[in-house]
């Protein structure tokens, strides 16, 4: 039987897998696919409590977070599409050059 | 299918007809560079149709009177009726006993009841089930509370009214589809004598007396936009901001007085006011007078009645069409419309008498300085302020029913005589009458029709302008019987009609009759004088010619099918709507408006007397101005003291100058400069605040990614670790 804390662990594992890639890549694709892994990590956490608590509340914000992390993406991705045209790359260090 | 189903659309499509017009005017001229004026004027054809069936539904709905048996019920209330409801007021006032006071209210209830007997023997057919028309959505309601009810009444009066200016404005629409062409900006205009035209519609079916102020100010707007249509003109800026303040200014009253009534009543509902104000208000004559002269403010304002007139004058700088619309069918007319809509409230305070006598005092003063203008437009524009004094005339004295009638015959007449002058215009290049060169061989349409819309207007038999003007001055002498301070109003109600048939008639010789004095352009025919007083240059005169679509150096030319079909038609109005309302048609018009406020129905050999007198005068009037302008028999100069005292308009603009614009000035300049040093200065001091802060955090920022996310994961960590140990603390001690 699969207990709370399970589902608990399980998030705890894909967030810090998120985090380590999010700190280490330096591609910012890598970067933005680790971020929704982290993402993920809290949805699951979500869903297992509203299941666990019997309130459907948190059902309601993993579908919530769904949408907007899908428009997250789609804007994202864009920016990093201008920012390919203009530079050739996609890393992280190409920010640097909007610093003022 | 009932009326309050569909008057909606009335108003609703010119509404529609702005947006198009507004949004894809540009666009739509790609189709034809009239596509979006001719929509305009489908839309408001269509209107025009709908308020037509609603004018023939309430018509066929409505009661009709024997007319015998209503003298009987006006014979009635005069006699019982209203001597009952002042016993009342004075012994309220007089703070009589309880008793005495219910003996009253019970002969007054008994003396009611029996009027409703004697009105009902009165009508030959009784009204129909569903009359007065209404309709009624919910709007504004929270929990409980009514909120602001949103729909249409349509009792005869708004059927009249809306007929009458969805009429009014399509002519209007029709002539601007010509006079306006090659304007650059030809399509916002059409949009907005559209939205103009619906808001006056909108505001005369309302049921609501909310929906009359939000209407009513809608039409302030577009007055202003329209006024300064030409914004690129310094004096038609100034003359728009003037029309806006002064108007505004007036409107505070239909304000407080809207916020009264909603005390006092509970209800801004027009049906149930009307039903209410005489059990409301009986006991309590001073909060109707009070009320009735708020509202009266807001109409000396809307109506331009002395001393708020000055807006008017001004407001010729729109084009020739827009003075139309402002002077016949919308604006000016709403004043009149509100303070008839609200009469059943004034009928019971004391503020008639006032109301009478500013309309008197307008309607002399500016009969008075009309002879002394020279630009045609200028001279109209004095007539509507006069004709306007007429119809206040009418409410204050009893007669509401002919004020209405003088409005609606008014209307006609006198987008008439506009549209002439815009056509003469148009043809003779000049706004000048005595520049204007024998127009009478050039423009035989303009002529004919000027003289019908000028001999309604001097109030000859059997015009339109003749019965409406004889209904009012006929309630001013039922007045007077009763009052003598009405009998002065009288005399002045006389001389201003002399006037009257004067003003025109020297403008009809000296422009269509008379050779020019001088051509239109000519350098030494220019008045330095008068353009220093307008601020005008050469320029803008020149650019000004270029509006008006002036020919400078052709000879006068009729105007096209669009200009002479909307003349014709406005001209047929002003002959047939008059005789609807004459005794010889069985005073139509009043017994379809009566709804149980008393009409001063006669029979037509009482009648005969008024009809010499007022004829007598208007020949008297026409005569001295064919003596004076046409024949050159008689001479007279005027003393310089005189002209100028007209030229300047009685010096009212100036007054206002001295007392209001300059101490307002004066006042601003010590609180302009706490604006601009004390509160902008602590505004710029905020500014500069975050502007210094953010220099010094901004070396934090630096845009390096990695290091943000670690950051980001150390602080989270720290404050994880941080809360762990809080609690495990916190447990610690627990235990």
């Amino acid at each position: 039987m699969l207990s709370l804390s399970h589902f608990l662990v399980l998030a705890a594992i894909l967030f810090a897998i998120g985090l380590y890639g999010v700190l280490t890549r330096k591609n910012l694709v890598g970067i933005l696919m680790a971020v929704e892994i982290m993402l993920n990590a809290v949805l699951i956490n979500f869903v297992a409590a509203a299941r666990f608590a019997d309130n459907p509340q948190g059902d309601l914000f993993a579908l919530f977070i769904i949408a907007i992390a899908a428009a997250e993406v789609g804007v994202g991705l864009a920016i990093f599409l201008n920012i390919f045209k203009h530079t050739d790359r996609v890393t992280g260090e190409v920010l640097m050059e909007l610093k003022e | 299918m009932n009326p309050a189903q569909y008057v909606w659309l009335i108003a609703f499509l010119p509404a529609l007809s702005f947006l198009v017009n507004i949004l894809f005017g540009h666009q739509l001229n790609r189709y034809g560079k009239r596509t979006g004026a001719y929509m305009s004027v489908a839309v408001m054809a269509v209107a025009t149709l709908l308020a037509t069936g609603a004018l023939i539904q309430t018509q066929r709905a409505a009661p009709t009177w024997d007319k015998a048996a209503l003298k009987d019920v006006i014979h009635f209330e005069e006699e019982t009726l209203f001597p009952l409801e002042a016993q009342l007021r004075s012994a309220t006032l007089q703070g009589a006993m309880q008793n005495r006071l219910d003996e009253i209210k019970a002969e007054l209830h008994h003396a009611e009841d029996e009027l409703h007997h004697l009105e009902e023997l009165a009508q030959i057919r009784h009204p129909a089930e569903n009359f007065p028309f209404k309709s009624e959505q919910p709007w504004l309601s929270m929990k409980g509370q009514e909120g602001i009810p949103i729909g249409v009444y349509i009792d005869p009066f708004a059927a009249m009214m809306l007929f009458m200016v969805s009429l009014v404005c399509l002519l209007i629409h029709l002539f601007s589809v010509e006079y306006m062409t090659g304007e650059d900006r030809y399509p916002t205009f059409f949009a907005y004598i559209s939205l103009f035209s619906s808001a006056m519609l909108a505001m005369v079916m309302s049921r609501n007396l909310f929906h009359v102020l939000f209407f009513w100010e809608v039409m302030g707007v577009m007055s202003y936009l329209l006024i300064g249509f030409f914004y690129k003109k310094i004096s038609a800026q100034q003359a728009m901001k003037k029309a806006f303040l002064v108007t505004k200014l007036a409107d505070i009253g239909l304000l407080v007085g809207l916020f009264w009534i909603y005390k006092v009543f509970g209800t801004l509902d027009i049906p149930r006011l009307t039903e209410l104000a005489p059990q409301v208000l009986i006991a309590t004559p001073g909060i109707a007078t009070a009320i009735g002269l708020l509202l009266f403010i807001a109409a000396i304002g809307k109506s331009a009645q002395f001393p708020l007139h000055v807006w008017l004058l001004d407001a010729m700088e729109g084009p020739t069409p827009v003075s139309a619309m402002i002077h016949a069918a919308t604006m000016v007319a709403a004043g009149v419309y509100l303070m008839a809509r609200a009469y059943p409230i004034l009928e019971q305070g004391n503020s008639l008498g006032f109301i009478a006598a500013i309309g008197a005092i307008t309607a002399l003063f500016a009969a008075l300085l009309a002879p002394a203008f020279t630009d045609i437009k200028k001279i109209l524009a004095w007539s509507t302020v006069s004709q306007l004094g007429f119809m206040f005339i009418g409410l204050g004295a009893f007669g509401w029913i002919a004020a209405v009638f003088h409005l609606v015959t008014h209307a006609f007449f006198k987008a008439l005589l506009f549209l002439c002058s815009g056509s003469m215009i148009h043809g003779s290049g000049t706004q000048d009458i005595f520049k204007m060169d024998n127009l009478a061989k050039y423009m035989p349409s303009t002529r004919w029709t000027f003289i019908i819309g000028g001999l309604s207007l001097a109030g000859v038999v059997p015009f339109a302008g003749f019965w409406s003007k004889d209904e009012i001055l006929l309630s001013l002498k039922h007045a007077a019987s009763d009052n003598a301070g009405y009998g002065v109003l009288l005399l002045m109600a006389y001389a201003a009609s002399f006037l009257t048939a004067l003003y025109i008639t020297r403008a009809y010789i000296i422009a269509f009759e008379k050779p020019s004095e001088a051509s239109p352009w000519d350098e030494a025919a220019w008045n330095q004088a008068d353009f220093a007083e307008l601020n005008m240059t050469k320029a803008d005169l020149e650019a000004d010619a270029k509006h008006d679509h002036l020919h400078l150096h052709d000879p006068p030319h009729e105007s096209g099918w669009h200009i002479t079909a909307s003349l014709w038609t406005l001209a047929g109005g002003s002959v047939i709507i008059g005789l609807l309302g004459s005794p010889l048609f069985g005073n139509a018009f009043q017994s379809f408006i009566y709804k149980g406020s008393a009409p001063h129905i006669e029979t037509i050999a009482a009648q005969i007397p008024g009809f010499i007198i007022g004829t007598a005068i208007a020949f008297a009037g026409i005569t001295t101005a064919y003596i004076l302008y046409m024949t050159n028999m008689v001479n007279i100069t005027m003393p310089k003291q005189i002209t100028q005292l007209l030229h300047k308009r009685f010096y009212i603009d100036e007054l206002y100058y001295k007392f209001m614009v300059n101490p307002l000035t004066k006042l601003t300049t010590p609180t302009a400069w706490v604006d601009r040093r004390l509160l902008d200065g602590a505004i710029d001091f905020i500014a500069w605040g975050a502007g210094f802060t953010g220099n010094i955090l901004k070396r934090v920022q630096t845009g390096r990614l990695d290091l943000y996310a670690w950051t980001i994961a150390a602080a989270a960590l720290a404050l994880l670790l941080g809360f762990a140990g809080f609690s495990l603390a916190g447990m610690g001690g627990g235990h």
